[in-house]
């Protein structure tokens, strides 16, 4: 189903599919979907949607609920209503207040894991508070 | 005819090192008692640029600078902000402890509602660690539990195990753990 405002699939709030939805251009699913999204495009899960299954999307806006894992490209923005139980991947995630998730997450805008690690900075162990670098530095930033 | 607004001191938020009751205090005061306990109230902002081992009991604010050593005694504050050495002793502070790059600290003897750790802070530990609310612009590596709100701002990253009731989370934040967020363990 199209909204007629261009490349973007409506799965309206009470349309109930059962099965896995693969596109190329952007979804919005206010209804619920039992199985898989894939999209290569953009994915707006509404208010209403109900999702039990994965996501494999380039980028998603989540506003309703999802039990499943949530596989993003590019970026996954979870919506002050946004409820996950699973587990998310992305290389952004931005998160508002209000949301539940229960799951583990990989997001690293660095790409690898070493490579967003500020690795000349001084670390203080909680334990024993010993620094690898006590010489200060720049203070005041926030 | 001129319409202008009134002009409202400012208010500054106090809490009571002697009973723990919090008031606000409209403007500045010479002399502060506690408005439950009616202590009379030390006010100091204190700034710790050497080395310092006698305690402080204040419902002001204290830095220790970058160049100041903490090294004994208790430190009760309304903010704490460490940006040099705390080698020993307790800190313990009724708002918030804030923690500055090239600071040497222990997080398990501090106890505060607020716990901001700013850009270049890094923190690794296996302790499991709790604060009411977390502002983190630094790096923060293993357990913390908050019964507040976690704030990830651009650029920090966190990895290990985070339970939280509340989470926002800036765009550009890296957050690499078992995550558990939801509004059904709130306190305060």
């Amino acid at each position: 189903m199209s909204n007629g405002t261009g490349n973007q699939s409506l799965i309206a709030a009470d349309v109930e599919i059962i099965g896995t939805i693969k596109s190329s251009s952007s979804v919005r699913i206010e209804g619920k979907l039992d199985g898989e999204l894939i999209c290569t495009a953009d994915a707006i899960i509404g208010k209403s949607a109900v999702i039990k299954g994965n996501l494999q999307v380039n980028s998603v806006v989540i506003e309703g609920l999802i039990q499943g894992n949530v596989v993003a490209k590019d970026k996954i923005e979870m919506k002050s209503t946004a409820k996950v139980h699973g587990d998310i991947n992305a290389k952004r995630l931005s998160v508002e207040d209000g949301v539940t998730f229960i799951g583990r997450s990989e997001v690293n805008p660095g790409g690898s894991g070493a490579a967003s690690a500020p690795s000349p900075k001084p670390e203080a162990p909680a334990g024993d508070g010993k620094p690898e670098n006590p010489s200060g530095g720049i203070f005041g930033r926030r | 005819v001129r319409i202008g607004k009134t002009a409202v001191p400012t208010k500054h938020e106090f809490v009571c090192y002697e009973c723990g009751y919090r008031f606000t205090v409209a403007g500045k005061v010479r002399t502060l008692y506690c408005a439950k306990c009616r202590t009379i109230l030390n006010q100091t902002d204190y700034t710790i640029d050497k080395p310092h081992d006698i305690s402080i009991v204040t419902a002001g604010s204290v830095r220790i600078a970058p160049e100041g050593v903490w090294s004994n005694g208790t430190l009760s504050a309304r903010d704490v902000i460490i940006e040099g050495r705390h080698e020993s002793g307790a800190i313990k502070a009724f708002r918030r402890v804030e923690i500055g790059p090239g600071a040497v600290f222990d997080l398990s003897v501090i106890t505060t509602d607020s716990l901001v750790l700013r850009e270049g802070v890094t923190v690794t530990t296996e302790t499991p660690l709790t604060f009411h609310d977390v502002e983190l612009c630094g790096t923060f590596n293993g357990t913390l539990e908050s019964t507040g709100l976690v704030k990830l701002l651009a650029g920090s990253v966190f990895r290990g195990k985070l339970k939280t009731p509340r989470l926002i989370m800036e765009d550009g934040a890296t957050l690499e753990a078992d995550v558990e967020i939801g509004g059904h363990h709130e306190t305060k």
